[in-house]
This record gives structure tokens, C-alpha cells and sequence, in this order.
């Protein structure tokens, strides 16, 4: 059963993803994540090898978040599309709300993300993010695998 | 004045929803023109004046809160100004209470006007496409307290 809107693919996997984050169940995100996979911030960039480099990562995000006061995550589709040359690749943008209340408690930030078709399911595999990683930690800077930016591309 | 109307938009959007949420309803009241109207699927209201628009934001407000919300979000779809008179906005957006990661109310479209009375832009009118019933803003309980047309 696979639904072949795009836009309606990328919104799902942004939903789940964000509830088991919220949740944190990092073992449930990193089942919807391919590896090795790619997150690129303004001031960092890595590749995780690996869903316990991802879920380090994941919790130093979550972390930030509920430490800044954050009650809600909400990531909105802005557009997806099948790649033209592969079909089990999407390619999409969205964005970034981290809210409490009826306010946001980071300024919203957008991005890039490539979903994967593999093993019957949707994996992200790809995501570049238009804000400075310090702002949020979305790479964990505990790693040693923490690098200095790279111009973007995709794997 | 270079902001666009979809920035105008999301503005207010933004402004009004950090006022329902924090019960800031006499600051709310003085963010829009009257007489407007308030419409969801079942019925349209005529809100008069500030008073009549607080019962109803007091009512919307219970009820998110009741329903275990942590945010109001509010994003807009599209904005433009109107043509022949550009102290008019038309636009749409979709409307999330959300609690945590989760909506706990189906997201819903409305439909919004907002007017510029030469000083700033002013909310004019709202048509949601949703039922009261599901949202408890114009409630028949409140209806029959005010003497809305």
C-alpha cells in the first residue's frame, strides 16, 4: 500500500517522526531513518553511520528544545516531488515550528530532506537545515564526528 | 511599505493567536473592525463590537484548553491584496492546536479579511471550514446571551 502523493508521503513520515521524537522514542525514529544518513546545519555537518550516532543526536535536539520552554513541534510540507530519474526517491522542503503556547520559541527555520524508498517503507536519508546548528543542537556537539561545515550536497 | 501581503497576513495570524492563547482579549478586541463576521459551517455570527468578540474568544479559548492543547498554530496559505482597493487583504490559512507532536483537532482552513484603517491592518471578517460544534466558538449557549444578527 503506498500512497504516490508526494507531498502526503513527506507530511506523513514528518508527523511520525516528529511524535516519536516528542515521545522520545529515538529507536522509533532511527527504524524511519537510512543509513548512512546526512544532516547538514549553517555551522555543522555530519554523517551518521549508524541509528546510536542518530539517537545521540536526537536527544541532544529534544534536550534543547524542552530546555528552551518548547510545548509543541509542529513541521509543515512546503513541497515534495518524485525525482524524475527515481522513483524511490522524494525530494522535499519543509518547516520548523517549535512553539509554547500561541508563540514561537525559536525563530522558524526551513529545510531540505531526501526520503528513501527501502525495505517497503519511506527513510529519511538526507537533511539540510537553514539555521545554525547552535541554536538548537541538532547535531549533537558531543561527537567527535562533529565537523565544520561542508558545502551541501546530496549523498 | 515593502512587506507583502502574505507577510501582513501571517503577522496578524501570529499576533492574535499569541492573544487568544494568553486570554489577552481586550488587546484581542482592538485588533479587529466591526461589525465582522465570525462563520463556521453551521452558522455565521455578526460580532458588533469588543465585548461580543471576548465571549466568543473566552469560549474558544476554554475549549482548546480543555482539550489538553500546548500551541495554536496558524500558517498562512495565501494573502493578496484585493483588487482596486489595497487597504483590503483576502487570504486563507490552516489552523493546528496541537498538543505536543499531536493535533487534537482535525487542522482546518479559514478564510480571513483583514482591512488597513490608515494606521494598521484590522481583522474583518473570518470564515472557518469547520463545525462550531468541533471548535465551541459560536456556540448556541452564547447565542442566545448576546443579541447577535
Amino acid at each position: 500500500m503506498t500512497d504516490q502523493d508526494p507531498v502526503q508521503i513527506y507530511q506523513t513520515h514528518l508527523d511520525t517522526v516528529s511524535c516519536l521524537l516528542w515521545e522520545g522514542d529515538f529507536d522509533g525514529v532511527c527504524a524511519l531513518m537510512a543509513f548512512p544518513g546526512r544532516i547538514e546545519t549553517v555551522d555543522a555537518t555530519t554523517t551518521l553511520h549508524s541509528p546510536q550516532e542518530l539517537t545521540t543526536s536526537l536527544q541532544s535536539f529534544r534536550d534543547s528544545l524542552l530546555r528552551q520552554g518548547t510545548q509543541a513541534y509542529h513541521r509543515i510540507c512546503q513541497s515534495a516531488a518524485f525525482d524524475p530519474e527515481d522513483g524511490d526517491l522524494i525530494t522535499g522542503a519543509h518547516r520548523t515550528f517549535a512553539l509554547r503556547g500561541g508563540t514561537y520559541v525559536l525563530t522558524p527555520w526551513d529545510s531540505d530532506m531526501h526520503l528513501i524508498r527501502k525495505d517497503g517503507g519511506w527513510r529519511g536519508v538526507w537533511l539540510r537545515v537553514a539555521t545554525r546548528n547552535v541554536h538548537a543542537n541538532i547535531i549533537s556537539t558531543q561527537h567527535p564526528w562533529h565537523q565544520p561545515p561542508e558545502i551541501g550536497t546530496a549523498p | 511599505m515593502t512587506a507583502s501581503a502574505k507577510d501582513i497576513y501571517q503577522a496578524f495570524l501570529d499576533e492574535t493567536s499569541r492573544l487568544v492563547w494568553n486570554a489577552e482579549f481586550d488587546t484581542l478586541t482592538r485588533t479587529m473592525t466591526y461589525p465582522h463576521v465570525i462563520a463556521t459551517k453551521e452558522r455565521d455570527v455578526t460580532v458588533e463590537d469588543g465585548p461580543a468578540l471576548t465571549v466568543l474568544a473566552t469560549a474558544f479559548r476554554a475549549n482548546i484548553g480543555t482539550l489538553g492543547a500546548t500551541a495554536y498554530h496558524r500558517i498562512c496559505r495565501s494573502a493578496s491584496f484585493r483588487v482596486g482597493d489595497a487597504n483590503w487583504i483576502d487570504g486563507t490559512h490552516e489552523t493546528y492546536v496541537l498538543r505536543g507532536a499531536t493535533t487534537i483537532l482535525e487542522p482546518f482552513t479559514g478564510v480571513m479579511s483583514l482591512r488597513h484603517d490608515g494606521t494598521r491592518w484590522l481583522g474583518a471578517g473570518i470564515r472557518s471550514d469547520v463545525r462550531n460544534a468541533d471548535i465551541c466558538m459560536n456556540a448556541p449557549e452564547i447565542l442566545t446571551t448576546r443579541s447577535f444578527t
